[in-house]
Formats: structure tokens, C-alpha cells, sequence
């Protein structure tokens, strides 16, 4: 069996820092976003097309923005949710960037990371979660006005850890659905927010800078949390034990922070990290030959599988901030670093896999 | 590392069997500590790479490929897909910007709604029972507000007594409710921190199926859209088989072929159905991809060893056969024929009088041989249809292969072991009994036989109109076969094998 191979298409140089990258559904088009030298967040769209990306649409918004997704977006729409430095979330409709669709003032300080689900993924009504250094988290749905539909934070602000990652998963219905949560002391919790309460927490020692589900729309499979200190883990979320919780693995790469994990869209067992060192490696995860086993008390606890390296690459000597496979051509990705380069890549023989 | 001198030597390298110990002489070397080795680093990690080729130490950096790195036709194929995919999806997009407009509101209007309570979850477990107060009267607070302000925006405070006593019933169940709510937070909080809450605990042992329909709506959506969820559902059946999720795989399948009815959707449900066992259902798949694609090596195999497992064996050579012309290097294939005609050989051995039994048991009257055969073979059919009729499709649907297989082997008087063959893998032992006393229901028998003759007309009858025809053939009778009837109405019912090693009479 071949190796798949990871190929450079295009690197373009821009002259501000980038953030955030993502895939509009559907098209060969992707929104960039960052923040210019000057404060200022700036919001560009590229389309691919002869093997070179040409620009769309490119705007400068009053403040930087830190992360992006296109998963709230209905379908046949492009709307981008974004959250900026100053806590405001806002939701874009690419064609007509003038006035935001949709504006609130989702927290105090920046928002660190955004996830949606519900509009291109997932079933149910669209949500828009956002995690901020002040510790909450909160559920956004763009038909609802400044208010969240859901917000867990703790009472005492004062020693509330920074939220550095939120993931959507589990909706699978349009009653299902779970979040979970990554601070920057390694807690991990996950909601489950149809009964609206805490499902499980766990604790991984190192700040935990990216967090996916393996796929947003089946009961929830697996999940990837990447942390500092060039560790990441893999869940398996099919089995809880009411005292183990979910049986994980853990895998180092990269020795230095990895940045963010993401899956590929077409086949849920093999995923993408991005390192601190400018690295990006391909992994596959094979389950155990039984997922499932019982403990001394009869109770079912879960089996972790492996996880092997397929490629690595180095990009970069800046750290490789944020990847995106496109959900419609397989193999082809964009990934933004902090060199501000931005790069579109294929990745050869993930048919075969 | 600890690693003496003279431990970086060719020779022990390719004397030490210890990965660890070979992994720090590996990092000793790269980090030229001690001097440049080229050819003892590549030594090195050819060794480590025979014993341990998941190693972390031989991990490389290296960087991407590019169009020039690559092998020129190679490139040129990449290349041309990307770009027929990228003009392909431009002008699609292009399409669809024009004619969105409409569709918008629509959509719209199917979404869920939104999430009507308001509700938080805190998360700090100190000062319990002050933040269980404040949660309770916060969560109530915004509840009520949100659900009143829901029903009715901004109503004057109620007026008449009604309206009170209607107010204080919506505030006492939204305060069991925030009891409720409150009680599981506390009991979370109070417990580890690991610990599931009370809500989700009964989750997780259902959490094992998905609560999905089996059916996709996709009422108002057009063609493309239909054939692009069927897709998706497709790929989330695959990743469920990978994952060994059998069951699942078969409820996506199902979602599939009902947006969007591929034969290869139906195939993977197949292969789905016999990981699960379900032969009858895998058959059925198989028989609807093979429909549409008469050559689809994969659906006969699969339906050869679903056949194979519910002992439908002729079709299952049927099938193998038809595979073999197709594909005649299938590995697969040529040895589960193999199996087969083993099996069929075993059979065969034991099947030359078993097989004269049978008939007769059935009832063929005449003397001669080959109008036995015939005859018998003919009042099978029906017959066999109307006793198995009690049993499951499963068997129901063997009936007609005993039908197909009887017609087939007329045509091929030469092959004896497969006539037997679907008689004595279709028909219980208590039926083949059953089929005996039938056969001589019309002599003066005892009381038994009488009990048993009401047996025939309590099953519904497959093909009645057959089966009057065929009755009369059953005349005479041998007197050797009443006195075996007898004997075996005083023994119990038993296995195959000792039946086919009975004498003959």
C-alpha cells in the first residue's frame, strides 16, 4: 500500500496574520480571516481555479478576527460566523459584506474559538458556540437576538480557566446534540445539550488548544483533542463508564504544541494535526477488534485502537495555526500559519486508504 | 543515554535485538555528539526500521512535495482533476447564485425552532447550596419569562382571578421542573468529577443505535439533492462498517436507498445483512443488485454464501457457477464451491438409498423408478409448499427453490445428489415424518394416522389448485413402505443423518 502523498499547490504570501481558514461547502471557494498590523480584522475570500487562487472578496472590519466557521450557514447560503478580539460575534453573508447579518456581543474578551452546526452539517436548528478567555461558553442561534440559547460558565469568574476550544457533535437528529469544551489547564467537559447538563469532564494535564469529532452529523465516534506539549488524544466516544469515562489513547507528535486536529470529511478514521514547528501530519486510526468490553462489575467500558502515522511534512518554521479539508474534493486542503503564507495543498491516495 | 562507546559499532547493531536501546545509539548519532557516521546511521535505522517500524525516533521532517517533485504524468492527472472539478463546481455555483432567492424562506420556515429555555450550567462546585438557589431562581427566572414572553409578548400583569390561577399553574410545573433540574445539578456537583449526570445515565446503554428514522424525507428536493443525501448516507453506512458497526451501517444503507435507490447501496446493505446474519434479507438485496446488474461479481458471491447458510446449496452453486464464468479467478468463490460440493459429496454418500426413501415417503404410487422420480418430485413441490407454508419466509422461500430445483433437475436426470438434496435441507424431520403419514393417510390406519391427517389442511395451502391435481397420483401404496410408516410412527422424530442411514426396505 502507497503512502499518501502530501503536495504543495499554491502558497500565497499576504500581508497580514492569519487566523482562521475555512471551505465554503460546495464551491472551490474559502474564506481567510485575520487581523492586519494596523487592529483591524480582515475578511478575504479565494476561489481556486487553474491552479491558482484568485481573490473574491476582500474586506477590512473595524476589529481582528480569531476564528471563523461556515457551519451555521443554511444551505444555499453563505453566511460565516466569526468572533473577534473584543468578544463580538458576528455572521457575514459573504456576497454582501457590507452589514453583518447578524451581530451580538457574545463576551467580555476575545473569542477564542467558534464552532457551528445545523446549517451545511448536522441535523437541527442551527447553533453557533463560542468560547472565550473568560471562560464561558455560549450557544448562539442566529434567529434569536441578543440573548445565547444556552451559556455554561462558572459563578466564580475570578478563577475561571480560559477556553481555548469548543466542538459541536452528536447531531445526529434535530434533538441530539453535545458540546464539549477545552480550557488552558486541560479540562475537558462535555454537555450534552438536549438534557442540558454536564455529561463528563476529565482533566489532560496540558492545555488543550483544538477539539473535533470525527463527524458532527452520527452518534458521536470518536473524539481528537490536541494539546500543548506535542500531545494529542483520541476518544472513543461510543462507550461511557460511569467511573473510567471514554477509553482514550495518546499519541505525540510534532514536539511542540499541536495546534488543531481535523478529520477528513470523507472518511472519519484518518485526521490532519498541525504542530507548533510548521508541521502537518496524516494519521489513521484502526479500531480494536472488539470496542467494547466488560469490567469486574459487568459494566461495559470502552477499547481505544491505534493510530499510525501515514505522512508528515514540514511546512514552516512558524507554527501551522489552522487546516481545513474541503468537504467536496477529496484530498484537497488550505492551511494558514503564522508566517502569514497561506497554502493550498493535495493530498494524494486517501482513496485507497 | 548511558550508551558506552563501543556500543556504536556495526557489528552490534546488527546483534542487538533492543529497540530501546537502539533508538538512544540512533538519537546519539543524529545528534553527532559523537562524530558523523553517515553509513552507521543509516544502519542503525535500517535495523530499527526491521523491528520496530512504528518508531517514533525514525519519524523524518520533510517537506511537501511539489509539481516538480512529482513524476510528470502523475502531476498532469492531478492536475486535470482539480481543474475539471474546480470549472465543474464554478459554473454550479455560478447557477445557483442565480436561482436561490426563493428557496430561502422555505427552508427557513422546516427548521427547528429555537432552543426555548434559556437555560445555564454552571460549573464551579463551591458554595453548593448558594449557587443551587441562585441557579434555581435564575434558570426559573429566565424559563417563566421566556415561556410566558413565548406564549403571549408582553402581556399587563393578569387581571382576573383566571388568569392568576392559570399563572401560579404554569409557575408550579416550571418550578417542579427547575426542582428536577436543580437536583440533578446538585447531585452532579456533589459527586465525582468524572461522574455521569442522571439525565444522561440512561443514555449511554440506548446510545448504541441511532434514534434515526429509516427513511429520509425528501419530498421537495430535486434529483441532485436526493442523489447527493443518499451519497453522504452511504459513506456514513461505510465508515459504520469499517468501525464494525454492522447494524448501524444497515439503518444508514437503508436511508440511502430510500432517497435514492442505487444498486450499490443495496449491495453494502447485503454485505451488512450477512455480517449480520440476516440471510434471507441479504439475499433479497443481492437479488434486487443483480436485477439491475446481472454481472456484479460481488452480489453473487454474497447471495452464494447467504444461500450457502441457509443450505440452499443448489442455488448457491447456481450462483457460484454464474460467478466463475464471470470471474474465473475468484479465490473466493472457486473455494466456497469447493465447500460446497464437499459437503453435497458427503451427502451423496448416504443419499443414494436416502434419497428413494424420500420420494416414497412423499407418496409416489408407481412402481417404476424414473416415473417416481417424477412423480414424486412433482407431488414435492406442492406438497412440501403446503407444510412448509407453516414455516418461516425463510423456508416459504426454499419452497420455490425446490420448485425451481425440481424443474431443473428434470432437465438433468444425471445429477442424484442434488435432487435430494433440497428435500432433505428444506423440510424439518418432523415434517418429512408428517409427509410419510400423509402419504398414508389413505390406508386403514390406526388413530394416529387421522390425528396427523388434519395436520395438511391447518397450514394454508400454497397452491391448492396444484396440489388437488397431484393428490390422486398417490394410489398405491407398497406394503414393505407401511410396515417402515409404522415403525417409524413408533419412533420419535430423528436427525438427518440416522434417517439416511436407515435401511431401505
Amino acid at each position: 500500500m502507497e503512502k499518501p502523498q502530501i503536495i504543495a499547490h499554491v502558497q500565497k504570501s499576504l500581508n497580514y496574520t492569519l487566523y482562521d481558514c475555512k471551505w465554503l461547502p460546495g464551491t472551490a471557494r474559502f474564506a481567510v480571516v485575520g487581523s492586519h498590523p494596523r487592529g483591524t480584522g480582515a475578511l478575504q475570500m479565494y476561489e481556486i481555479a487553474q491552479g491558482d487562487v484568485t481573490i473574491k472578496l476582500d474586506t477590512e472590519k473595524a476589529k481582528s478576527f480569531k476564528c471563523c466557521t461556515f457551519g451555521a450557514s443554511l444551505p444555499g447560503r453563505s453566511h460565516l460566523a466569526t468572533g473577534d478580539f473584543n468578544g463580538q460575534l458576528h455572521v457575514w453573508d459573504v456576497d454582501k459584506p457590507e452589514v453583518p447579518a447578524y451581530s451580538v456581543k457574545a463576551h467580555q474578551e476575545i473569542v477564542n474559538t467558534i464552532d457551528a452546526v445545523g446549517g451545511t452539517v448536522g441535523e437541527g436548528a442551527p447553533e453557533i458556540a463560542t468560547g472565550s478567555r473568560d471562560g464561558s461558553v455560549r450557544v448562539w442561534d442566529p434567529r434569536q437576538p441578543n440573548d445565547p440559547v444556552a451559556c455554561m460558565e462558572s459563578d466564580d469568574k475570578a478563577t475561571a480557566r480560559d477556553c481555548w476550544a469548543v466542538a459541536f457533535g452528536d447531531a445526529f437528529n434535530s434533538t441530539e446534540r453535545c458540546l464539549v469544551s477545552g480550557y488552558d489547564n486541560g479540562d475537558l467537559k462535555l454537555f450534552d445539550l438536549r438534557a442540558m447538563a454536564l455529561r463528563w469532564e476529565t482533566n489532560l494535564k496540558n492545555g488543550i488548544c483544538g477539539l473535533e469529532f470525527d463527524r458532527r452529523d452520527i452518534p458521536a465516534n470518536k473524539l481528537v483533542a490536541s494539546t500543548l506539549e506535542g500531545k494529542f488524544h483520541v476518544f472513543d466516544m461510543r462507550t461511557q463508564h460511569p467511573n473510567k469515562g471514554f477509553a482514550s489513547l495518546t499519541e505525540r507528535a510534532h514536539k511542540s504544541t499541536v495546534w488543531c486536529a481535523r478529520h477528513l470529511p470523507q472518511n472519519r478514521d484518518v485526521f490532519m494535526t498541525c504542530g507548533g514547528s510548521g508541521g502537518l501530519c496524516l494519521w489513521q486510526y484502526s479500531y480494536p477488534t472488539a470496542r467494547v468490553a466488560k469490567d469486574s462489575d459487568g459494566l461495559d467500558y470502552g477499547v481505544a485502537g491505534t493510530v499510525a502515522l501515514l505522512q508528515n511534512v514540514t511546512l514552516s518554521t512558524q507554527p501551522v495555526a489552522s487546516f481545513d479539508w474541503s468537504p467536496d474534493k477529496l484530498g484537497l486542503g488550505i492551511c494558514a500559519s503564522f508566517d502569514q503564507c497561506l497554502r493550498v495543498l493535495i493530498v494524494t491516495k486517501l482513496n485507497r486508504l | 543515554y548511558n550508551i558506552p562507546l563501543d556500543h556504536l559499532d556495526f557489528r552490534y547493531i546488527s546483534g542487538c535485538s533492543d529497540v530501546k536501546e537502539l533508538e538512544n545509539i540512533y538519537k546519539v548519532l543524529l545528534s553527532g555528539e559523537e562524530g558523523r557516521y553517515p553509513e552507521l546511521e543509516t544502519h542503525c535505522e535500517e535495523r530499527l526500521r526491521l523491528l520496530a517500524p512504528n518508531s517514533r525516533v525514525l519519524r523524518k521532517e520533510q517537506p511537501p512535495l511539489s509539481a516538480a517533485g512529482l513524476d510528470q504524468a502523475e502531476w498532469a492527472s492531478i492536475a486535470a482533476d482539480l481543474n475539471a472539478w474546480t470549472a465543474a463546481v464554478n459554473t454550479n455555483t455560478g447557477s445557483a447564485d442565480a436561482g436561490q432567492e426563493k428557496s430561502k424562506t422555505d427552508a427557513d420556515d422546516l427548521l427547528p425552532p429555537v432552543r426555548a429555555a434559556n437555560a445555564t450550567i454552571n460549573l464551579s462546585p463551591s458554595q453548593q447550596q448558594q449557587q443551587m438557589a441562585s441557579s434555581t431562581t435564575t434558570t426559573s427566572g429566565r424559563t417563566s419569562g421566556s415561556s410566558v414572553s413565548a406564549s403571549s409578548a408582553k402581556r399587563p400583569m393578569p387581571r382576573s382571578y383566571d388568569e392568576w390561577s392559570k399563572l401560579e399553574k404554569q409557575l408550579e410545573a416550571q418550578e417542579e421542573r427547575d426542582a428536577a433540574i436543580s437536583a440533578d445539578e446538585a447531585s452532579i456537583k456533589q459527586a465525582n468529577a468524572s461522574k455521569t449526570s442522571p439525565a444522561a445515565t440512561a443514555s449511554p446503554a440506548s446510545r448504541k443505535m441511532p434514534n434515526l428514522p429509516n427513511r429520509l424525507r425528501v419530498d421537495g428536493l430535486s434529483s441532485e439533492e436526493r442523489a447527493r443525501l443518499a451519497e453522504q448516507e452511504k459513506a456514513k453506512g461505510n465508515e459504520a462498517f469499517r468501525s464494525g458497526d454492522y447494524e448501524e451501517a444497515a439503518l444508514y444503507y437503508s436511508r440511502s436507498v430510500s432517497a435514492s435507490p442505487l444498486p450499490a447501496a443495496y449491495n453494502n446493505r447485503a454485505f451488512a445483512y450477512l455480517k449480520l446474519q440476516k440471510y434471507t434479507a441479504c439475499v433479497k438485496d443481492c437479488g434486487r443488485v443483480l436485477k439491475a446488474e446481472p454481472d456484479n461479481v460481488k452480489a453473487l458471491l454474497r447471495r452464494a454464501t447467504a444461500y450457502q447458510k441457509i443450505h440452499r446449496i443448489v442455488d448457491a452453486r447456481a450462483d457460484l457457477e454464474r460467478l466463475l464464468r464471470l470471474d474465473p479467478g475468484s479465490a473466493a468463490g472457486s473455494a466456497l464451491l469447493s465447500e460446497l460440493d464437499a459437503e453435497l459429496a458427503k451427502r451423496g454418500k448416504t443419499s443414494a438409498s436416502a434419497k428413494r426413501m424420500v420420494i416414497e415417503e412423499v407418496g409416489s404410487s408407481e412402481e417404476d423408478d424414473e416415473d417416481d422420480n417424477n412423480a414424486g418430485l412433482e407431488a414435492n413441490g406442492p406438497v412440501s409448499n403446503a407444510l412448509n407454508g407453516r414455516h418461516q419466509a425463510a423456508a416459504g422461500g426454499s419452497c420455490s427453490t425446490v420448485q425451481s430445483s425440481n424443474s431443473q433437475v428434470e432437465t438433468e436426470q444425471a445429477s442424484p445428489p442434488v435432487m435430494k438434496d433440497p428435500l432433505s435441507t428444506c423440510i424439518p424431520p418432523a415434517t418429512v415424518a408428517l409427509l410419510s403419514n400423509l402419504s398414508s393417510k389413505r390406508k386403514p390406519q390406526k388413530q394416529p394416522t387421522r390425528l396427523i391427517k388434519k395436520n395438511p389442511r391447518r397450514s394454508p395451502v400454497k397452491n391448492p389448485a396444484t396440489r388437488k391435481r397431484q393428490l390422486p397420483r398417490m394410489k398405491r401404496r407398497r406394503p414393505s413402505l407401511r410396515q417402515t410408516n409404522l415403525t417409524r410412527l413408533k419412533r420419535p422424530a430423528t436427525s438427518y443423518s440416522k434417517r439416511a442411514t436407515m435401511p431401505v426396505p
